[in-house]
C-alpha cells in the first residue's frame, strides 16, 4: 500500500489544496428534552490533526462529532472553522459547507448501492459541479491509492467490508476536505480488517493534510489516533496527546 | 397456538398504531387495501347491478334497451376485466410494501430462533391483518360513496341507491379474492428474497435486458394489423380470435416495458447532474420494478389510446343512450384506474423512502441538499410513467384502427378522455412524490436524534 501512496502527485488534483483551519467549539451544550447530551464542551482541533473521541454509549459522543460537522445546531456555543462560526449558520449553508470542507465516513460505509464503486467516489465531485469525466479520473486515482485498482466499477454488493470501506474512505477525501468525520469507521469489521481500514483512514487523511475526527468504542481504534479525547456524561472527562500505532 | 399466529397480529397492531417508522407503511398499506376494495366493491356493485336490470325484464323504459341489456352486463364484466389488473398491481404493491425493512426485521426474528416456515406464515398473517383491516374500511367507503352514484344514470335510468348493493355472497366473493391476492403477493415476494438471520442478500450488478423483447412486440403487432386485414372481425370466430390475439398484444407491452426502461434511463447513467444520475441507475439496477410501478397505468394508457375513436354521439333514439352509457362507462372505468394507479405510486415512493432511509440520512450528512432526493424521486415517478404512457397510447391508437368506424367528426370525447387521462396520470403520481416529502423529512430529523 505504501507504494500506492507514494505515486501520489499533484496532477491527481482537480480541487485547489483549500487552506487549512483549526476546527473549534467553545462551550458547546445540547440536549434532547431532559436529556443533556453535551454540556459546555470546549476544544480545538488544529488542521493535520487525528483526533479519537471515546466513550460509553450515550455519553454525547455522537452529539459531538454531529455539533462539530454541523450536521446539528448546539443549544448554547459555537462551532468554528477557522473563524467562520458553523453553528450560526443557515441548515442550508451548512449542507453546503458539509459537501465543500468536511468529509465523511460511517460505521457500514453507507455506499449507494445502485452506483460502481467509481461514482460513488465521484459523488462528491458531481455535487460540486466537476464535469463527469474528471471526476470519474480523479476516482480511478483514488481507488487506486487505496488498492482497489480493477474494482471500479464493482457495486458494493460485490466489495467486501473492508474494500467498501475503503471505497467510502475515497469518498471522504476525493473533494479535499479540510476535517474528515468517522463515526465508529470499523464498527462492522474484523479486528484485521478494521486495523487495515483504519490504517488507510489515517494515512490518507494525514497525507492531504486535513485534520480527522473518529468517534470509536475502540481503544485499539483510537489508538490510531494522536490525541484522545474522553466523553462521560455529557462532558469532556479527559483531553491527551497519546502514542498512536505506527502508520 | 403457534409463535407466528400470536405475535404477527400483535406486531402488525402495534405498528398501525405507531405514529413514526414502519408504522407508517403498515397504515399506507391499509390504506392500499381499503382503496382496492373500495374500488373492487364498486366495479362489482355496477356489474350487479346491470344483471339485475337484465334479469328484471321490463324494467327498462325502452324495449330496445331490453335487448340491450345483456351487452351491458357483458361489456361491465369486460370493464371489471379491464380494472383486475390494476387492483392487483395494487394489491400485490401493498404486500410487497417496506420489504427490506420487513425483512431485516424478520432477519432478527430468524436470528432469535424462528424457522423460515414461521416467518413466511408471520408475515402473510401480517398482511392478512392489514388487508382484513383495508377491506372493513373499503366496504364502509363504499356503502358511504353509494349515494353519490345516484347523480349518473345508465339505460336511461338513475343508478339507485341500492342497485350497487352487493349480495352478502358477491361481497364475500369479492373480500376473498383480494385477500388471496395479498396472501400469494406476500408468499411470491418473500421467495424473492431468502430471509437467513443475517438479512437480505447482497445487491450485485444487474444483467442487460435483451433485445429480443423489443423484437417479439414488434412482430406481434405486425402480426394483429396484418391478421386484421384478413379476418371478417364481424363473425363470432373471427371476434374471440381478435380479442385473444389482442390480448396477447396488450400483455406483451409487459415484455418490451422494462428492455425499454432500460433503454431510456442509459443516457442518464453517463451524466454529472447527480439527480438524474441516481434516478438512471436505480431504474437501471430493476428496470423490472420500475415498469411493474407504472404497468397499470400503461394499461389504461392503452385503453385510452384504443377508445379514442369512439363516436362522440349515437344516431338517435336507443343508440344516443348506448354511446352516452359506453362513454360514461369507459370515463369511470379509467378514473377508477387512475386512482388505484395513484395510490400505487404513493405506496411505492413511500416504501422506497423508508427503505433508502440510511442512505439518504448518509447522504444528508455529507451535505446532499433535500432537492436532489426530491429530483431524484420525480424523476423516478415522471421518466417510467413517460415511458410507459409513451408506449402505451400509440400502442392503442394504432390497434385502434383497426376497430374505427368511419367518424363523420373530430372524436371530442375519445381524445378528451385521452387527454384526461395522460393529464391526470402525471398529475396524480406526481402528487403521490410529493406527498412523501414529509415523510423524508421526518426520517431525517428523527434519525439525527436517535443517533446518540
Amino acid at each position: 500500500m505504501a507504494s500506492a501512496f507514494q505515486q501520489w502527485s499533484t496532477r491527481d488534483m482537480i480541487i485547489p489544496e483549500p487552506p487549512r483551519n483549526t476546527l473549534s467549539a467553545h462551550n458547546i451544550s445540547k440536549s434532547y428534552g431532559a436529556v443533556r447530551a453535551l454540556a459546555d464542551v470546549t476544544l480545538e482541533i488544529p488542521p493535520g490533526q487525528a483526533v479519537a473521541i471515546m466513550g460509553p454509549s450515550g455519553s454525547g459522543k455522537s452529539t459531538l462529532l454531529h455539533c462539530l460537522s454541523g450536521i446539528l445546531v448546539p443549544d448554547a456555543g459555537e462551532v468554528s472553522l477557522g473563524g467562520d462560526s458553523v453553528s450560526a449558520l443557515r441548515d442550508k449553508q451548512r449542507s453546503l459547507l458539509r459537501r465543500r470542507r468536511f468529509g465523511f465516513v460511517f460505521q457500514d460505509g453507507q455506499l449507494l448501492p445502485e452506483l460502481p464503486a467509481r461514482e460513488n467516489v465521484a459523488l462528491p465531485l458531481l455535487l460540486t459541479g466537476i464535469p463527469r469525466t474528471q471526476a470519474l479520473q480523479a476516482a480511478d486515482v483514488w481507488l487506486g491509492k487505496l488498492g482497489l485498482a480493477g474494482m471500479e466499477n464493482r457495486r458494493p454488493g460485490e466489495l467486501s467490508g473492508g474494500q467498501a470501506q475503503r471505497v467510502a474512505i475515497a469518498r471522504a477525501l476525493i473533494h479535499k476536505p479540510e476535517v474528515v468525520f468517522a463515526d465508529e469507521p470499523t464498527g462492522a469489521l474484523d479486528q484485521a480488517t478494521g486495523h487495515e481500514v483504519m490504517q488507510l483512514l489515517t494515512a490518507t487523511t494525514a497525507r492531504s493534510g486535513a485534520s480527522l475526527v473518529v468517534v470509536t468504542h475502540d481503544d485499539e481504534v483510537a489508538r490510531w489516533c494522536e490525541r484522545l479525547i474522553e466523553i462521560r456524561d455529557a462532558m469532556v472527562h479527559d483531553d491527551q496527546q497519546i502514542s498512536r500505532t505506527i502508520r | 397456538m403457534s409463535v407466528a399466529v400470536s405475535l404477527a397480529p400483535r406486531l402488525a397492531i402495534e405498528r398501525i398504531r405507531a405514529t413514526k417508522g414502519a408504522g407508517v407503511l403498515d397504515a399506507m398499506a391499509v390504506l392500499a387495501f381499503t382503496v382496492s376494495s373500495w374500488l373492487a366493491l364498486t366495479v362489482a356493485g355496477g356489474t350487479w347491478m346491470f344483471f339485475q336490470r337484465w334479469q328484471a325484464e321490463g324494467a327498462l323504459p325502452d324495449s330496445q334497451q331490453t335487448g340491450l341489456a345483456i351487452t351491458y352486463v357483458a361489456l361491465a364484466c369486460f370493464a371489471c376485466a379491464l380494472l383486475v389488473i390494476p387492483i392487483l398491481g395494487l394489491g400485490g404493491g401493498a404486500a410487497r410494501l417496506g420489504a427490506r425493512g420487513r425483512v431485516r426485521r424478520l432477519a432478527s426474528l430468524r436470528l432469535i430462533g424462528m424457522t423460515s416456515g414461521e416467518v413466511v406464515r408471520m408475515s402473510v398473517i401480517e398482511t392478512l391483518v392489514q388487508a382484513v383491516a383495508g377491506a372493513v374500511l373499503g366496504s364502509a367507503v363504499f356503502v358511504v360513496s353509494l349515494p353519490l352514484w345516484q347523480l349518473l344514470s345508465f339505460q336511461m335510468l338513475p343508478i339507485g341507491f341500492g342497485e350497487l348493493l352487493l349480495p352478502w355472497w358477491l361481497w364475500l366473493a369479492v373480500i376473498g379474492a383480494l385477500l388471496l391476492l395479498a396472501v400469494a403477493s406476500t408468499v411470491l415476494g418473500l421467495r424473492r428474497v431468502t430471509i437467513s438471520p443475517l438479512g437480505i442478500a447482497r445487491d450485485h450488478t444487474p444483467r442487460r435486458l435483451k433485445t429480443w423483447r423489443l423484437v417479439v412486440v414488434v412482430a406481434l403487432v405486425v402480426a394483429f394489423l396484418v391478421y386484421a386485414q384478413f379476418t371478417n372481425i364481424a363473425s363470432f370466430i373471427g371476434l374471440v380470435t381478435t380479442v385473444v390475439f389482442l390480448a396477447l398484444v396488450i400483455g406483451s407491452i409487459n415484455l418490451v416495458g422494462p428492455w425499454l426502461m432500460q433503454l431510456v434511463a442509459r443516457p442518464g447513467a453517463r451524466t454529472s447532474n447527480v439527480a438524474r444520475l441516481l434516478a438512471a441507475r436505480r431504474i437501471l439496477d430493476d428496470p423490472r420494478g420500475a415498469w411493474r410501478n407504472v404497468a397499470s397505468l400503461a394499461f389504461l394508457g392503452f385503453i385510452a389510446g384504443f377508445v379514442v375513436t369512439m363516436p362522440a354521439t349515437g344516431e338517435g333514439g336507443t343508440d344516443t343512450f348506448f354511446v352516452h352509457d359506453i362513454q360514461t362507462g369507459v370515463a369511470i372505468t379509467l378514473a377508477v384506474g387512475l386512482i388505484l394507479a395513484a395510490t400505487a405510486t404513493l405506496m411505492t415512493q413511500a416504501s422506497q423512502v423508508f427503505d433508502r432511509a440510511a442512505e439518504s440520512i448518509a447522504l444528508d450528512r455529507m451535505g446532499v441538499p433535500a432537492t436532489v432526493h426530491l429530483s431524484v424521486r420525480r424523476r423516478l415517478v415522471v421518466v417510467p410513467l413517460a415511458v410507459a404512457l409513451g408506449t402505451s397510447v400509440p400502442l392503442g391508437l394504432l390497434l385502434s384502427t383497426v376497430a374505427a368506424v368511419q367518424l363523420d367528426s373530430f372524436p371530442v370525447v375519445g381524445v378528451s378522455l385521452l387527454a384526461g387521462t395522460v393529464i391526470l396520470g402525471f398529475l396524480l403520481s406526481l402528487g403521490a412524490a410529493e406527498a412523501c416529502r414529509p415523510l423524508q423529512a421526518g426520517i431525517l430529523t428523527e434519525q439525527r436524534r436517535r443517533n446518540d
